[in-house]
Parts: structure tokens; C-alpha cells; sequence
């Protein structure tokens, strides 16, 4: 739906029904209900340890009668004071097991859950902020997970997106400037050609200048890691077994 | 009349150039992928005139979408347009029957040949 959205709206024409005309017909949903299955997830755990927490104490309501909280109360010093001499016997005893049990089940599942549900949410952050850390020290030869329509899907989709345009615009100015050196390289040669004078002198100058910052411009393109491809310094070539070592 | 055009790459910033140019030529966008995959799906609902196609993309690559593409639709108008220079690539793609294959930073060329392709659909 999300990436249905994302297509739709690029097109010009409307050759697919929109997303925002096919919704139109349909009452408006709550913002928690549109396609952000993250929010529903959450919506669910949390509902979930919520009614965790309300079974617990229907579990006291419905077990704990109130005859025997009438006899815990009318007996309670002299029970207490049995307990102290006896520990570990009588009803109130029973009663603290009862509760330690019930308050260590409802413990584990809380833990299982929060468990289960944060190794799931930060297993796939981790490998995107792993992505980011590459893309930014100059490897875009690495893709985020963005196989999940959810919140977290989505920003694996930006990142590659970002690495995708960054490896463009790179590529692009590697080549351009690789076109170029060997337009200026051309021009040298004529220039070498030419009888020394004070205007062919400058003019070699000037193209010493322009050759120097072109090949920068190419060293630094080519210290980058780029997916699928690489640049030797003129153009762009895309790896592979024929090309390895060439 | 212009041609409607299905425009594939995985980068915004290519694709934003790409659209600029065509549509100062008068051709209309049908549509746009990010992805080889995106690009099968989309060229089946929309059946555009011309397919302009990256090769290097995350998702799936450019080559094997076309392959889908003239798999279905032998007559599918698709022109390569990739940053790589090596004539293999381009080899590949006519052995394909794929209509062209341009290097970005030439658009000139690019404009030409969907001139071309205009002319003679």
C-alpha cells in the first residue's frame, strides 16, 4: 500500500487510480490505522502487557473471596503472630506464594514480550544506523534493510535512496571531470605544438591549473566505494569477474 | 504529440534531470521507478511508449528488468541510459533489442534519440 502510494503519486497522467481519488469514497481513517504498521505493532504489544496486567488482578478478584478476606482480617494478628512462630505455614503464607507466583509469571511474560519486541525493532535500526555510519565515511557500496512496509522499511528505503544519489551525483562528476581532463589533455598537446610565446606560455599555465584541479577532482571521486561499480579515474566501470584486476 | 514515458532509476536527483529534459521536449511522464522491480510492475499497468532505463539500481538491475519487460512485451520501446562507458553494456543491450544506449552526461544524445524514436514509432 505504501509503496503503491509512492508510485501513483509520481505518475502524471493518472493512467493508475490514485491513491487520493480511490480514498476519497471511503470515510476518513484514523491516522494510527493508515499503513504505519509500526504504530499498530506498538498499539498491540502495549495493549497486550496492559491486559497482562488487568488478568493478574482478576486473577486476585476472582480468587481471593471475600470470606476469606473477612477471616484474613478478624485473624489477621493472630495469624501473623502463628506465622512468626511457625514461618512458612497458614494461610498467609499460601496467600504470598500464590502472589509471588502469579507476580513472577506476569514478570517473565512482560520480559519475553519487551524482549522479543525490542531485539525485533533495534536488530534492523542497528543495521540501518550501521548503513549510515558507512554511507557517511564514503562506502555506498552497503543497502539498509527495506524489506518491511513499516516505519522502519521506509527509512531503509531513504537511506538507500540518499546512498543512491550521493553515488549519482559522484559518478557524474567523476565522469564529467574525466571527459574534461582528456579534452584539456587534447588542448595541451596542440599548445605543445605552438612556437613558445608570452600568450601560449600563460595559456599552459592556465591548463596546468585546470588539468591539476580536474585530477582532484577525479583522486577524490575515487576514493569512494560505490555499489556495483567503481571509477578508475576516467570512467565508470561496473564490477564483476571479468573486471576484477583489470 | 509527444510520448509518454516510464522513467527508471534509483536516483531521485537522475530521475528529476531526466523528467526536466523530457518534458521540455513536450513528452508526458507515466510514470516513475526506483527499482528494475518497480519498473516490470509499473510498465505492465502503464504500457508506456518508452522506457528509459538505469542499469546499476539496489533493487533489481536494469538489465534483467528489461529482460522481463521484452519477455511479456517484445515490442517495448527501451532505451539504456547508465553512467557506464563500456561498450560490453552496450552490446548487451541491442543483443536485448533494447532501442538505445545513451550515457547520462551526454544529453544531448539523449535528446536526440528520443527525437529519433519519436519520428519513427
Amino acid at each position: 500500500m505504501g509503496r503503491e502510494t509512492t508510485i501513483n503519486s509520481r505518475c502524471d497522467e493518472g493512467s493508475l487510480v490514485s491513491e487520493s481519488e480511490n480514498s476519497s469514497s471511503r470515510p476518513p481513517r484514523h491516522p494510527i490505522f493508515k499503513k504505519k504498521s509500526l504504530r499498530k505493532r506498538l498499539l498491540v504489544v502495549f495493549c497486550g502487557l496492559a491486559l497482562a496486567a488487568i488478568l493478574v488482578n482478576l486473577n486476585f478478584v476472582l480468587h481471593w473471596d471475600a470470606k476469606q478476606t473477612q477471616g484474613y482480617i478478624l485473624n489477621g494478628v493472630k495469624q501473623i503472630s502463628s506465622e512468626n512462630e511457625n514461618p512458612g505455614t497458614g494461610v498467609p503464607a499460601t496467600f504470598r506464594n500464590h502472589l509471588l507466583l502469579v507476580l513472577a509469571i506476569t514478570a517473565l511474560c512482560f520480559a519475553a514480550i519487551i524482549y522479543l519486541y525490542v531485539k525485533r525493532l533495534l536488530g534492523p535500526l542497528d543495521d540501518i544506523a550501521q548503513t549510515g555510519i558507512e554511507i557517511s565515511n564514503g562506502n555506498l557500496d552497503v543497502s539498509a534493510p527495506s524489506n518491511t512496509l513499516d516505519e522502519i522499511g521506509e527509512l531503509g528505503q531513504v537511506v538507500n535512496q540518499i546512498a543512491a544519489n550521493y553515488q549519482e551525483v559522484l559518478l557524474f562528476t567523476g565522469t564529467t571531470a574525466g571527459n574534461s581532463h582528456s579534452a584539456v589533455e587534447r588542448m595541451e598537446k596542440l599548445l605543445n605544438r605552438q612556437q613558445p610565446t608570452a600568450d601560449v606560455d600563460e595559456l599552459r599555465e592556465q591548463v596546468d591549473i585546470v588539468k591539476r584541479d580536474l585530477e582532484t577532482l577525479e583522486e577524490m571521486v575515487t576514493e569512494f566505494r560505490f555499489f556495483e561499480t567503481y571509477f578508475d579515474g576516467r570512467k565508470v566501470v561496473r564490477h564483476g569477474p571479468e573486471e576484477e584486476g583489470s | 504529440m509527444g510520448m509518454r514515458v516510464l522513467v527508471v532509476d534509483d536516483s531521485g536527483f537522475m530521475r528529476k534531470r531526466i523528467i526536466s529534459e523530457l518534458k521540455t521536449q513536450g513528452h508526458t511522464i507515466a510514470g516513475e521507478a526506483k527499482s528494475g522491480s518497480e519498473a516490470v510492475e509499473m510498465y505492465r499497468a502503464l504500457k508506456p511508449d518508452l522506457v528509459t532505463m538505469d542499469i546499476t539500481m539496489r533493487d533489481m538491475d536494469g538489465i534483467s528488468a528489461a529482460k522481463e519487460i521484452l519477455s511479456e512485451d517484445p515490442d517495448a520501446r527501451i532505451l539504456f541510459l547508465t553512467i557506464l562507458k563500456e561498450e560490453k553494456y552496450k552490446e548487451e543491450a541491442e543483443k536485448l533489442g533494447a532501442v538505445g544506449f545513451f550515457n547520462k552526461t551526454d544529453p544531448m544524445s539523449i535528446v536526440e534519440a528520443v527525437k529519433h524514436m519519436e519520428r519513427t514509432r
